[in-house]
């Protein structure tokens, strides 16, 4: 925090007296790109979303701010308040129907809507102080130049002046990303669905992020307004919009140390270059191998598991026990041609149930119904007293259905306390459930540092934060080794007792399902075929057919 | 005798390992079964021997006396095109095809690396042995029944005719009968000099067939023996499947 | 509002660039459904080519080795890209591949404005010798390049239809969009099945560059931002059929040029291109439920 306090001081103060008036004009472009930048990288680098139109969109803020200050005699800072907020209007319609697309879609959109708004600006280009709702005059004699704020009209002056709205900047997506949208940003960019299943509700948090974008280039373009005096629809051209990108992966799309990068790589160097004599478009070039090589390095996925914990007691509470059911009824799912489920009937008691079968049987098709991934095509799912299917899928993590995947979940740039929290427990909820799990580990530390089957039990944690009604568990152990998988068992058997939720936990370790299942359903070609307390369904001749095939060398 | 020899195989995913320091050896003309129940690696192994996953140790050999060249050596590692040339055909779980592509397509594809005239016999030669394929060659195979499409996929290994075949889970979401008119064929196959791996979690198909069988669990051998030893000791299969972690490699029986 | 003689030599010219746009929607649809990359820098590539070309005729070549050269130029940059980077990137999301071939699009750019800088007061031009013979249809004036645009664009797509249904080459590279690993297992060569798809789409975008440059313009910002056209056509057909990329790219053409004589507007036709790829975009994508969502 000092050396930034430092680092600003020496910038607003100490730049100024060291560089020719030449460096600090550049400067301030720096200032306005470093905004754009900022933009972008919350977009690509936070959600993951490829706008390949950030600088059309720069364009227009500039636009709406020359417009606005040549137009009405309003003070600067308002006029940038506009000009962010009318871009951001703009940006979040361009936005949002976009948004159902695929990201390569989304991609080519934005990139192909950057070349429709330069075409735009050149017929109506900016205004410079004409009438009508286009405020151009056509004449090219005595054009007036674009006002400043009457504190900051000198260059040096108004130099200082973007910095500090840089700044403001800058701690506006600080603020996002230490609160909920930068939490919801950070698991929708690992996996939708699983944020899905936490409970996000992913278009908004999205809309959110286009939105903040296109408020922070609309200011941005407020301020490239000021600082050119004279705006020309030559100077916007589509390639700017790739050039940014270019220069915002190589500075680092995530951290926000890159969107400063990112804008001296684009307008400090070829000012350096200018001034040697050297063609800027030796940049383009390096820009072009720099987006090729980030993209080819990049990695993807989450890192290797760190070393083991040590292992702790259980924390349990005294748990007020409830009766709950879930009630299933004629659930049938078709892909294609492929019944997966048929005609499923099923009511699950307290407790917790296992839902076994082999390979193909139907079983993660059932969970993806309950979370709303899949929608039946017949059949109905009463969950205490609530029909299930008719809920918003993202709504039924609030309702209280939790759910955990096969392959690992957590968010590896978020603390511990905060990946078990993502759903929106409170503090203390947070706190209880990590106890509960058994996890002795500093809330706050990083979820990287954790081994396998502490991530696991985070998971659970998460699961079981707040107040669950029903949790689906899906194959929890997978990968665990034994010791680590009677401890997960022992924690889940615990949860029923301690929230009062109905567990359902699919997986194919019969010793774990035994452990601490009470009842077990067995599910074949989509079939329910047995169901009953566990030790009773593993026995039962019908069930052993239906994993092993039977004597007459075929399948059930 | 020759055989296809994994030696040691070990192969990793998301930073675990899935399939640990796995021998097996399938001898040639004969149909050797791999058990074992979900999870336990097998169609992962698969997929290692058939160069789509890299294994992390361990070979893969073909062990032809009197063969020499680029055939020889050790084939873990190399391109998928690469151990099919050298005669090892998988065919993965999930019956994947081609589905945009009609039947007729799917077998060119097969052949695309064939001589006219080997894509050609090759072609009669499958069509002799799955008769029911002649009249679908012009649907698109997403279209097909599951039988079907497992006879394509069948289809589209044997026609290179191979020396080593490995058959990942067969017979799964297939009804009875559709599954007993395919276990003629695979038995022709091997009498006919192939080395077949089948690969089922549903044993009793498997064991019908094979001489000898190995159980999968947790990523390595827990049982390696004669096929009859499995099939008259039906509680060595059981114990396998539904206790983990039970230690070491079960012992087994000489009939 | 303009009289059908007033539209009709819009229609030729339209046509004519929708064929060209055609030529190119199919390079990119195909390459696409072999290797999963949306090649952005299709129109670069063609541009680099025609300035080579034009730079080649200005030094006293004959035509034809210039046109030579802009299609074998285009062709090797854009095999060499495949080559290097394609397997590098073979695994990744599409959208990380059409990303990383705008790097190559800036690559190219800069490296054009390098070599050939604007300005200097002399605009340069391609003229091929058909600009110079026509013939008439009724009221309109028609060149032999425009027949040869249109033409290109037909014979492109019906060529291509034909080779990826019937040809032992084209049938494996729809088997590579179906499904790339399984045909890799079946000894399918994959990665010299991929270099032929570059290496086709790389010779379309020279005739490409070639056509548009003599058609629209020979500047660079032109001939790269005019893939978007091209692009339009290839959104519209969802990046799959050959056919629906030639009927829409023959129409992204037609709607742009037949708005040049109206009024109101003209000034606006650059944007037909993305006003109808959003327009069905929008339409065809409806709200998707998630599907298996582990992982």
């Amino acid at each position: 925090m000092v050396q930034v306090a430092a680092l600003l001081l020496f910038t607003l103060f100490g730049l100024p007296e060291l560089l020719s008036l030449y460096y600090i004009d550049t400067l301030t472009q720096a200032a306005v790109y470093s905004m754009v930048a900022l933009g972008l990288g919350v977009l690509v680098g936070r959600v993951g979303l490829y706008s390949l139109g950030q600088a059309a969109v720069l364009a227009i803020g500039a636009w709406v701010a020359a417009r606005l200050l040549f137009a009405t005699s309003l003070p600067f800072p308002v006029v940038l308040l506009g000009a962010g907020v009318i871009t951001m209007l703009l940006g979040t319609v361009i936005g949002l129907p976009a948004l159902r697309m695929r990201g390569l879609y989304l991609a080519l959109i934005t990139l192909m809507m950057a070349g429709a708004i330069t075409v735009v600006l050149a017929t109506i280009n900016f205004p410079n102080g004409g009438g009508g709702f286009l405020g151009y005059n056509g004449s090219t004699v005595h054009i007036p130049s674009i006002r400043r704020p009457s504190i900051a009209s000198a260059d040096t002056a108004y130099f200082r002046y973007s910095v500090l709205v840089a700044m403001i900047m800058f701690g506006l997506v600080l603020a996002h990303i230490r609160t909920r949208p930068g939490r919801a940003w950070a698991a929708i960019r690992q996996s939708e669905p699983a944020a899905l299943a936490a409970g996000i509700n992913t278009t908004l948090y999205k809309l959110w992020a286009f939105a903040l974008a296109s408020f922070i280039t609309g200011v941005a373009g407020g301020v490239l307004a000021g600082a050119s005096r004279y705006l020309y629809s030559i100077d916007f051209q589509p390639q700017d919009s790739i050039t940014l990108l270019g220069v915002v992966l190589m500075g680092g799309a995530y951290s926000l140390w890159g969107a400063v990068v990112a804008a001296l790589l684009l307008e400090l160097l070829p000012a350096i270059l200018h001034s040697w004599g050297v063609s800027a478009d030796w940049l383009t070039i390096l820009f072009g191998l720099g987006v090729v090589q980030v993209l080819t390095n990049a990695p993807k996925g989450p890192g290797r598991p760190g070393a083991k914990g040590p292992r702790t007691a259980l924390a349990l509470a005294v748990p007020a026990w409830r009766a709950v059911m879930i009630e299933v009824t004629g659930l049938t799912v078709r892909f294609g041609g492929v019944t997966s489920l048929d005609g499923m009937s099923l009511i699950f008691e307290q407790g917790t149930c296992g839902l076994i079968g082999p390979n193909g049987a139907g079983k993660t098709t059932f969970f993806n119904v309950l979370s709303g991934f899949v929608r039946p095509a017949a059949g109905n799912i009463r969950a205490f007293g609530t029909d299930l299917l008719a809920m918003v899928h993202y709504r039924r993590a609030r309702w209280g259905l939790r759910r955990t995947f096969q392959t690992e979940q957590t968010i590896e740039e978020l603390s511990v306390a905060e990946n078990v929290g993502l759903g929106g427990a409170s503090r203390q909820e947070v706190l209880d459930a990590i106890a509960f799990a058994g996890l002795d580990c500093d809330p706050g530390s990083p979820v990287r540092v954790l081994g396998a089957g502490q991530r696991r039990l985070v998971e659970l944690a998460r699961a079981v934060a707040g107040q669950p009604k029903l949790v689906l568990l899906d194959e929890p152990a997978a990968g665990l080794p034994d010791q680590e998988t009677a401890h997960l068992g022992e924690v889940i058997g615990q949860i029923p007792v301690r929230t009062g939720a109905l567990v359902i936990l699919v997986d194919h370790d019969m010793s774990l399902v035994s452990a601490c299942c009470q009842t077990t359903a067995v599910l074949d070609f989509g079939k329910l075929i047995a169901s009953g307390p566990t030790a009773a369904v593993l026995r039962d001749e019908g069930v052993m057919r239906a994993y092993l095939g039977t004597s007459d060398g075929a399948a059930p | 005798m020759s055989a296809l020899r994994l030696a040691g195989l070990t192969v990793e995913r998301g930073g675990r390992a899935v399939v640990r320091d796995v021998s097996i050896e399938v001898p040639a003309g004969q149909v050797t079964a791999l058990l074992g129940p979900n999870g336990a690696g097998k169609s992962t192994l698969v997929l290692a021997v058939g160069g789509v996953l890299r294994a992390a140790a361990g070979s893969v050999l073909l062990d032809d006396g009197d063969l020499t060249g680029d055939l020889a050596g050790d084939l873990a590692g190399r391109r998928p095109e690469r151990i099919r040339r050298a005669g090892i055909a998988i065919v993965p779980e999930g019956r994947r095809l081609l589905p945009e592509l009609t039947v007729a397509d799917n077998l060119r594809v097969a052949s695309y690396a064939l001589s006219r005239e080997q894509a050609r016999s090759g072609r009669e030669r499958v069509l002799e042995l799955f008769p029911q394929l002649a009249s679908r060659l012009g649907a698109r195979a997403r279209t097909l029944s599951g039988g079907e499409q497992q006879m394509v996929v069948l289809a589209q290994a044997l026609i290179w005719q191979p020396r080593y075949l490995l058959i990942d889970e067969l017979s799964l979401g297939l009804a009875p009968v559709v599954v007993g008119r395919l276990l003629p064929v695979i038995r022709a196959v091997a009498r006919s000099g192939t080395g077949v791996l089948l690969i089922e979690q549903f044993a009793a198909v498997a064991l019908s067939l094979a001489s000898s069988a190995s159980i999968m669990e947790g990523g390595q051998i827990r049982f390696s023996g004669p096929a009859s030893a499995l099939r008259d000791n039906p509680d060595l299969l059981h114990s396998a499947y539904l206790l983990r972690g039970t230690g070491g490699p079960l012992c087994y029986y000489e009939t | 509002m303009p009289t059908w003689t007033d539209l009709q030599p819009f229609f030729v010219s339209g046509l004519a660039l929708g064929g060209v746009y055609a030529l190119s929607g199919v390079g990119l649809v195909v390459l696409y459904r072999a290797t999963g990359v949306v090649y952005l820098a299709f129109g670069a590539v063609g541009a680099l080519g025609a300035l080579i070309a034009y730079s080649m005729i200005k030094a006293g070549a004959p035509g034809w080795v210039g046109w030579l050269a802009c299609v074998a130029t285009a062709a090797a940059v854009t095999l060499g890209y495949g080559l290097v980077f394609g397997p590098a990137l073979a695994r990744r999301d599409p959208l990380v591949k059409a990303v990383a071939t705008l790097g190559l699009t800036l690559i190219l750019f800069g490296a054009m404005d390098l070599l050939w800088t604007t300005g200097g007061g002399q605009s340069r031009a391609i003229t091929l010798p058909a600009d110079n013979s026509g013939f008439t249809i009724g009221q309109v004036q028609v060149n032999w390049t425009q027949v040869i645009g249109l033409g290109a664009g037909v014979v492109i797509a019906a060529g291509t239809a034909c080779f990826l249904r019937y040809t032992k080459l084209g049938t494996a590279m729809r088997a590579i969009a179906n499904d790339r690993e399984i045909t890799a297992t079946l000894g399918v060569p994959v990665r010299r099945v991929e270099a032929a798809a570059w290496l086709g789409c790389g010779i379309l975008a020279g005739v490409a560059g070639l056509l548009l440059a003599d058609l629209v313009a020979l500047d660079a910002t032109t001939l790269t931002f005019l893939v978007i056209s091209s692009l339009s056509a290839a959104l519209i057909a969802r990046l799959r059929s050959v056919a629906l990329t030639f009927a829409a790219a023959l129409l992204v053409g037609l709607v742009h040029d037949l708005l040049t004589p109206v009024q109101a507007l003209s000034n606006y036709r650059d944007m037909t291109p993305f006003a109808l790829a959003a327009m069905a975009l929008l339409v065809t994508s409806r709200h998707r439920v998630m599907s298996a969502g582990e992982g």
